[in-house]
């Protein structure tokens, strides 16, 4: 399991397996698109982005996963070579980052860097223009919104074309800043999918999130705190052993406010509810309240997992 | 029936109130009302008790004292009320929101400065540069008796040539060339005066000295020297102005528009999308301003086609001349909304800046004042300003016929400043584009190995 707030180095490479390009994350093998090493960025004396190593290797779909401001898009922006680093290094496709070595990847920011004002076809045109795509056509999904602006557009539509422009010229890393944000779940179950044929075509992807469910979609995820990875490994390495109480008292609500009123994190699952304390204190503190609560140990889910780590890798607020 | 009942009203300084007191008729007036007086002091409380509810009146309400009862109402004025002054809630609201305020401006330090040093500067500068009296005016004396005539000429005429073999065409040259305001041709059959109509103050305190002289003739009386205004016989203002503000308009467009156009980009996050394509720093610039070009460069032809429609501007030299100190002129100015851009990351601040780089182009370029009469130290800010020389070239060639020889100086100097202009703004641009290769940092062997 890895450990929480505790940096790797190559010496030590974090624990566990891991996800289609090997376990070692600092590994130089010739398959990896992009290697960041203690990849550092500060403005002033704020350090977005502290002491980064990462990896990312061709067919694989790693995940950044952090809270907003956890430095997940410094970090992208690092790796893309839009922002200079204040310490460390980082390779894209084994050399730094440059025109060059952009024009091989694939990239879907936050704002999806399309012209508003431009159709769906013209900003085709205007990437296929930019990379040579002679013969390129825009995706038969997408004809029927051709001449749109793409201001127009639904939100989740306007990304499936930043998607369809971002892979237009075949990239061999795709980069995605929260790629499904404010799309519903058929738009981002969608997007997924293409997401999933890239990676099976040889492209690596490497994709922000915070949201657990697309988490639980990625190879592997690298945990981000405060600007620093705070646990790094597949879906089922970062839940690890790590366990949280399952109650289902006999009046939830009751039973909610009780547990919130003894400082426990509670989680509502349907009418069962979800305590990150041991199962043992949770039936403790349920004894005099509802002693007809079912109480019982399960295993975490990524969620909890996620939560468990920000904790431990936060600084301890200040009284 | 009226009951007869009297308000006071007294306005407290300290607290800013104002208290009323309804006197009762009799002493007895509250225990002994009548049905009718009853029923209209109903009405009284029922038109004040909402507004005591409502907290528009402090205090509303019988009182019962040695003296018998009255009524007090206590009231803040609206205005008080309104703005809440007095209300210490209120009160700290708006202070927070002024030290909010304070805080931030501080803190936006380029409208501080445009706020507080900008306007002293431009004081200082423009005082020095808004100078429509002319002191010193450039005069080329020329013929056989051009010494002799030349020692003769006192203050404001400054002789900066004397030549004893030229002739009337040497002064039209020297005035053509821009040597010279002001020519003096002697000759045998008598001395005539030429003067650039374009030079219009110069010309103006010219013609008062010249007048000034030929009075002053030993007796000669009122002898007029024969005198010619050539390019702009009748010192019509917009034939002088309509070139410049042709250039105007372009530092305007070039300048305020190209910077809007790609500052957009980077507000919409389109421009982070042209770093990963595979555009050049120079590539992506000459893109954005071709259209820019294109449209200031029909905006001129059109400015120049209603001044000379309008105002009967005359168009008497070379058209090519014309279109290559033009062009020259239009690289400078997009350069600079392009290295606006640069430092600007929203559209507010393009466009403060802009501004900062228009002003000056209005006052300094020799536009409205003659540049010869500024001071020596803001004429040297008029000699970085491309709008200066397109002034020289459009009237040059406009209203004087120019040649291209003539006018080499300032279309080399508008090339000097396009090729540092462009340049800079294209380095500028590459660095703000993606900042170009990372720099390493020193790491131990192994890390580096590992690194691969």
């Amino acid at each position: 399991m890895p450990v929480p707030g505790e940096e790797p180095t190559c010496a030590d490479p974090p624990a566990g397996r891991v996800g289609p390009g090997g376990d070692d994350a600092f590994g130089s093998d010739g398959n990896s698109l992009v290697q960041a090493r203690r990849l550092t960025r500060s403005f002033g004396s704020f350090t977005a982005v502290a002491s980064v190593d990462m990896r990312v290797a061709a067919g694989e779909v790693v995940g950044l996963l952090g809270a907003n401001g956890a430095g997940k898009t410094t970090l992208i922006r690092l790796v893309l070579g839009l922002l200079r680093p204040s310490g460390g290094s980082v390779r894209l496709f084994g050399a730094p980052p440059s025109r060059r070595t952009r024009t091989r990847v694939g990239y879907v920011p936050q704002s999806l860097g399309l012209y508003d004002d431009l159709s769906v076809g013209e900003n085709w045109r205007f990437a296929a223009g930019a990379f040579h795509l002679a013969d390129t056509r825009l995706p038969e999904e997408l004809s029927p919104w051709r001449d749109v602006p793409v201001g127009d557009l639904p939100l989740g539509l306007a990304r499936q074309v930043a998607f369809a422009v971002a892979l237009a010229h075949r990239p061999e890393l795709l980069v995605l800043d929260e790629p499904t944000s404010g799309v519903g779940p058929l738009g981002g179950a969608r997007l997924w999918e293409q997401i999933r044929a890239s990676a099976e075509t040889g492209a690596g992807v490497l994709v922000t999130t915070h949201n657990m469910e697309e988490a639980e979609q990625c190879d592997r995820l690298v945990v981000m705190v405060d600007g620093r990875v705070a646990a790094r490994g597949t879906v089922q390495e970062l839940i690890g052993d790590r366990t949280v109480t399952e109650v289902r008292p006999s009046r939830w609500p009751q039973a909610f406010s009780w547990l919130e009123e003894h400082r426990c994190s509670v989680a509502l699952h349907g009418t069962a509810l979800r305590v990150d304390r041991p199962a043992d204190e949770v039936a403790a503190l349920l004894s005099a309240h509802d002693p007809r609560a079912e109480v019982r140990e399960v295993a975490a889910n990524l969620e909890e997992a996620f939560v468990a780590i920000v904790r431990a890798g936060s600084p301890p607020v200040k009284p | 029936m009226v009951v007869s009942t009297r308000w006071f009203g007294s306005c407290t300084g300290a607290t800013a109130t104002f208290v009323f007191r309804l006197k009762a008729p009799r002493p007895d007036f509250a225990p002994e009302m009548t049905d009718a007086e009853r029923e209209i002091m109903g009405r009284h409380a029922s038109y004040w008790q909402p507004l005591v509810d409502e907290g528009r009146t402090v205090v509303f309400g019988p009182v019962l004292d040695s003296t018998g009862s009255w009524g007090l109402g206590v009231v803040e004025p609206i205005v008080r009320r309104a703005l809440g002054i007095g209300d210490r809630d209120r009160g700290s609201a708006v202070w927070a929101m002024v030290t909010k305020e304070f805080r931030q401006l501080r803190r936006d330090r380029r409208t501080l400065a445009m706020m507080i040093i900008l306007p002293v500067l431009l004081l200082v500068v423009f005082g020095f540069a808004a100078n429509f009296e002319v002191h010193d005016i450039p005069t080329v004396v020329v013929g056989p008796d051009a010494a002799e005539a030349a020692s003769t000429l006192p203050a404001p005429f400054h002789v900066v040539g004397i030549d004893v073999v030229g002739s009337r065409a040497t002064a039209e040259a020297r005035l053509r060339d821009g040597d010279a305001a002001v020519a003096m041709v002697t000759s045998p059959a008598g001395t005539s005066v030429l003067m650039d109509g374009t030079q219009l103050f110069s010309v103006q305190t010219a013609r008062t000295a010249l007048s000034r002289l030929e009075a002053g003739v030993p007796g000669g009386g009122a002898r007029a020297l024969p005198l010619r205004i050539l390019y702009n016989p009748q010192l019509k203002t917009s034939w002088v102005m309509i070139p410049g503000l042709a250039g105007l308009i372009l530092v305007f467009i070039g300048t305020l528009i190209t910077s809007l156009g790609v500052v957009r980009e980077r507000q919409a996050g389109t421009l982070e999308q042209l770093a990963v394509m595979p555009f050049r720093a120079f590539e992506v610039i000459v893109g954005k301003v071709a259209p820019y070009l294109v449209v200031a460069a029909a905006d001129l032809a059109l400015v120049l086609a209603v001044g000379m429609g309008l105002f009967h501007v005359p168009f008497v030299g070379n058209v090519a001349t014309f279109v290559l100190g033009s062009a020259l002129f239009l690289v400078v100015t997009l350069g600079m909304g392009v290295l606006v851009s640069t430092v600007s990351q929203n559209q507010g601040q393009a466009i403060q800046l802009a501004f900062m780089l228009l002003l000056p182009q209005v006052l300094l370029s020799g536009l409205i004042f003659p540049v010869e009469s500024m001071a020596a130290g803001v004429r040297w800010i008029s000699y970085v300003l491309p709008l200066t020389y397109f002034i020289e070239i459009s009237r040059g060639v406009m209203l004087k016929a120019a040649p291209f020889g003539t006018l080499v100086q300032p279309i080399v100097l508008l090339a000097v400043l396009a090729a540092a202009v462009f340049g800079l703004a294209v380095v500028r641009f590459r660095r703000d584009l993606a900042p170009g290769p990372a720099r390493t940092t020193r790491q131990s062997p192994g890390a580096e190995g590992a690194a691969g």
